[in-house]
């Protein structure tokens, strides 16, 4: 242990002398106490004996007077814990033994605890006294130097102005231009003046009688026809008179220095103006492009941040969705969303999609301002920076309502047509079918008709059945027919009191419900929408079927309500929003089993025997067909020995 | 001999017993109008027919229901069923010989062409 703590002792012992030998003081302060501690070279610098002690106070004020804020500038932004923590300057102290001035140069860093507080703050400082005093007289020789050199390439002259006597040193004269050492005269020198800059002297010149002072620069023309500038100063000695008396001064060759800086502005210039022109061309540019998307009508162009907030607006967006450009601006762009979109949050899917992808496209129900729908094509793509960081997104809408109507058009007049053709096919089907039937009957009877030829009684009983036969036949084609026309009926809805409509069935029906005791109860009807004919057709038919399944004394109840939205609903059928009314048409009579509810619809099936309840087959194919032509649905509930209800549902007219 | 006809149309049925008796006289013939009925008589009676044959379009109950209900009774599995129909449906003839129909016979138009028929079906030798 003791070997261990001498090794250390040893190695601070060598690092102290180390630094001593280099003339680095240290020091160390510790600002939460206060504590400051100078090494004894860092006391040697400040004149102090190594055992005397200082404190911060005794520090501040031998910092010399004109340094002393720079100092504590530094010394706060060294202890800034935001900072870097480290302290670098030169400035000037007062020394405590001989109060001499001298130039040091601390460095030092500050350590923060936890807290972020200047705990510790450490630092070596230098004597640079000597080396500032070095650096000066170097800068001091140098303008020396300079200034010699300069006056080396000067011209002077003297001009005694009241006599005229005018002295040109030899350099004048070069710079002028004349060779030899012969004597010029001041109008010599005058005449070598550029023509278009004499005015120039000559106004220096008057101007320095008043001022005392020369100062111009002009171009001369050489002999050689060059052309060299020079920069003149002069200052005038006055009288007693205080008369100007006599002006000296120097000349100076600026024509380097001119074409130098001709050069520089002519670079300049050239620069300026191509930076102009290539300024200009990109605003060109730019005000094309945003001119071009601004007057875009048919494409709704939008630039969006990043957060799909709205920057800019064009024309077409302002046409396709309604908004103006200072209502829109800043929103975020779910608002042309619709409700179930925005809360399934498909406009933030798609920035995400762009963002990932690089572009995002979608197809759907757009909000315009008036809430109104449109069907929006929709292109989002993401922007991005130089360094490919994403900056924002444009976006691209297309109105194409009218191609999405088109198309549903398009799609429900194909599935109309095949439902109809389907429905023509089981038609031909069944219609033939069922026409062969008593055709084939007709042929077969009439077989046994020639063997029986002989035999009047037969005979009779055989022409009797192909009578029948054929009857049936016509009956079949008749209600085909009527069945068939019904298909390419043209709709035209007109307003149809069923109460009306009922009175004429019963009429119609007169003989038959006297001669069967038919009961009808019969409740207010409402006006439905529909064609007059068909629903004539429609309630004859249901009014025909309810008696004919009736075994004695039927009875007839026929009553209607509204049909509350909700339940209406649940009809696909049912055009959705309108009023419907419900037409209920009830029996006692045999009924049938619930499961044939769907088949007694369908043409030519038949749920009873011909012989008990003869019929073609076909009427409540024909009321289902009515009922499907205007936009309505109709169901039957039934139980066997109870009887049948019919559930009619037609669209109220509305006044 | 004894064979079943089930067809709700009294004509058919009056034609039908007019070809058996062209065949032999002696054939006897029982009727039922649709295939419930047809099924009860199939569970009370004594002995079973030879042979049924089977309308297609009947009330109630039509062919292609009594012909899977028939096939479902054991002791009804093995015996002929002819279906008997003026439809020529492809798919309808397929959809009968896959439920157990032993043929199809489309109702001919005429009563010597059903006589013949039938005299293949019950005449065989």
């Amino acid at each position: 242990m003791a070997g261990k703590d001498k090794r250390i002792i040893d190695n601070e012992e060598r690092l102290r002398m180390a630094i001593e030998s280099t003339q680095l003081g240290t020091w160390e302060y510790y600002p939460l106490s206060g504590e400051l501690h100078w090494s004894d070279e860092c006391k040697r610098i400040y004149g102090l004996a190594p055992g005397e002690s200082v404190n911060m106070d005794a520090f501040s004020e031998h910092v010399f007077p004109a340094d002393r804020e720079a100092v504590g500038a530094a010394i706060q932004k060294a202890m800034d814990p935001a900072g870097t923590g480290l302290y670098d300057i030169t400035y000037r102290i007062i020394r405590f033994d001989n109060r001499a001035i001298r130039w040091i140069h601390p460095k030092g860093k500050v350590f923060f605890n936890k807290r972020q507080q200047a705990e510790r703050f450490i630092g070596t400082v230098v004597d640079i006294t000597d080396f500032k005093a070095f650096e000066e007289s170097l800068l001091e020789s140098e303008q020396r130097a300079r200034i010699a050199v300069e006056a080396a390439d000067m011209g002077t002259f003297d001009w005694d102005i009241a006599t005229g006597t005018f002295y040109s040193s030899t350099r004048l004269l070069q710079i002028f231009g004349f060779s030899g050492n012969r004597d010029v005269s001041h109008d010599e020198l005058i005449q070598r003046l550029h023509p278009e800059d004499r005015h120039l002297r000559d106004k220096a010149v008057k101007d320095s009688f008043e001022s005392g002072s020369l100062v111009y620069e002009v171009r001369i023309v050489w002999p050689d026809s060059s052309i060299h500038w020079i920069k003149v100063h002069g200052k005038i000695m006055h009288a007693e008179s205080r008369e100007p008396q006599r002006m000296y001064g120097t000349v100076v060759d600026t024509t380097v220095q001119k074409s130098e800086e001709a050069l520089l502005e002519k670079l300049v210039t050239e620069r300026t103006l191509s930076l102009l022109a290539s300024n200009e061309e990109l605003k060109k540019s730019e005000e094309r492009y945003a001119r071009m998307a601004e007057e875009v009508r048919d494409y709704a162009i939008l630039l969006l941040s990043k957060e799909g907030h709205i920057l800019n607006w064009n024309r077409g967006a302002e046409r396709i969705k309604g908004y103006t450009e200072s209502e829109v601006i800043g929103k975020h762009f779910s608002i042309f969303y619709l409700p179930d979109d925005r809360k399934s949050k498909l406009p933030e899917k798609l920035i995400r999609q762009a963002a990932d992808e690089g572009r995002a496209m979608h197809e759907g129900w757009r909000l315009r301002k008036d809430n109104t729908i449109f069907w929006g094509s929709i292109v989002i793509t993401a922007l991005h920076d130089s360094d490919n960081n994403i900056i924002g997104f444009s976006k691209v809408t297309r109105d194409l309502t009218e191609r999405k109507l088109a198309e549903d058009r398009l799609k429900k007049y194909t599935s109309e047509l095949e439902a109809q053709n389907k429905e023509l096919e089981q038609f031909a089907y069944i219609a033939s079918h069922d026409l062969q039937e008593p055709l084939r009957k007709i042929q077969t009877f009439t077989e046994v008709l020639e063997k029986n030829i002989e035999d009047p009684e037969a005979a009779k009983k055989y022409l009797e059945r192909i009578k029948s036969s054929a009857q049936r036949m016509s009956q079949l084609i008749r209600s085909v027919l009527e069945y068939s026309r019904l298909s390419n009926a043209d709709i035209v809805y007109e307003p149809v009191n069923l109460n009306t409509v009922i009175e004429n069935v019963k009429l119609d029906l007169e003989l038959l419900i006297s001669e069967r005791g038919v009961t009808i109860e019969q409740g207010e009807l409402p006006v439905v929408r529909g064609v007059p004919l068909q629903m004539q057709q429609l309630f004859f038919n249901l009014v025909s079927n309810a008696i004919k399944f009736s075994d004695e004394s039927p009875w007839l109840g026929i009553s209607s309500r509204k049909v509350p939205p909700a339940e209406a609903r649940e009809y696909p059928l049912l055009q959705p929003g309108m009023p419907y009314v419900e037409i209920v048409v009830k029996d006692k009579g045999i009924g049938f089993e619930q499961k044939y509810a769907a088949r007694i619809f369908t043409i030519f099936q038949r749920l009873h025997g011909h012989k008990a309840y003869p019929g073609t087959g076909i009427g409540l194919a024909l009321c289902k067909k009515i009922v499907d032509n205007h936009h309505g649905h109709i169901r039957v509930e039934s139980e066997p020995g109870k009887g049948s209800t019919f559930y009619v549902y037609l669209l109220a007219s509305v006044k | 001999m004894e064979y079943l006809f089930i067809d709700d149309d009294a004509d058919d049925q009056e034609i039908f017993g007019m070809a058996v008796s062209e065949i032999d006289a002696s054939i006897k013939c029982v009727f039922a109008d649709d295939g419930i009925e047809a099924l009860e008589m199939l569970q009370n009676l004594q002995a079973l027919p030879s042979c049924l044959f089977l309308d297609l379009n009947m009330p109630r109950m039509n062919g292609t229901e009594c012909l899977e209900e028939i096939r479902k009774i054991e002791k009804l599995r093995a015996i002929p069923v002819y279906m008997y129909s003026t439809s020529s449906d492809p798919a309808i003839m397929e959809e009968c010989r896959r439920l157990g129909a032993t043929d199809f016979i489309v109702k001919p138009p005429g009563l010597g062409a059903l006589t013949e028929i039938l005299k293949q079906i019950m005449l065989p030798n």
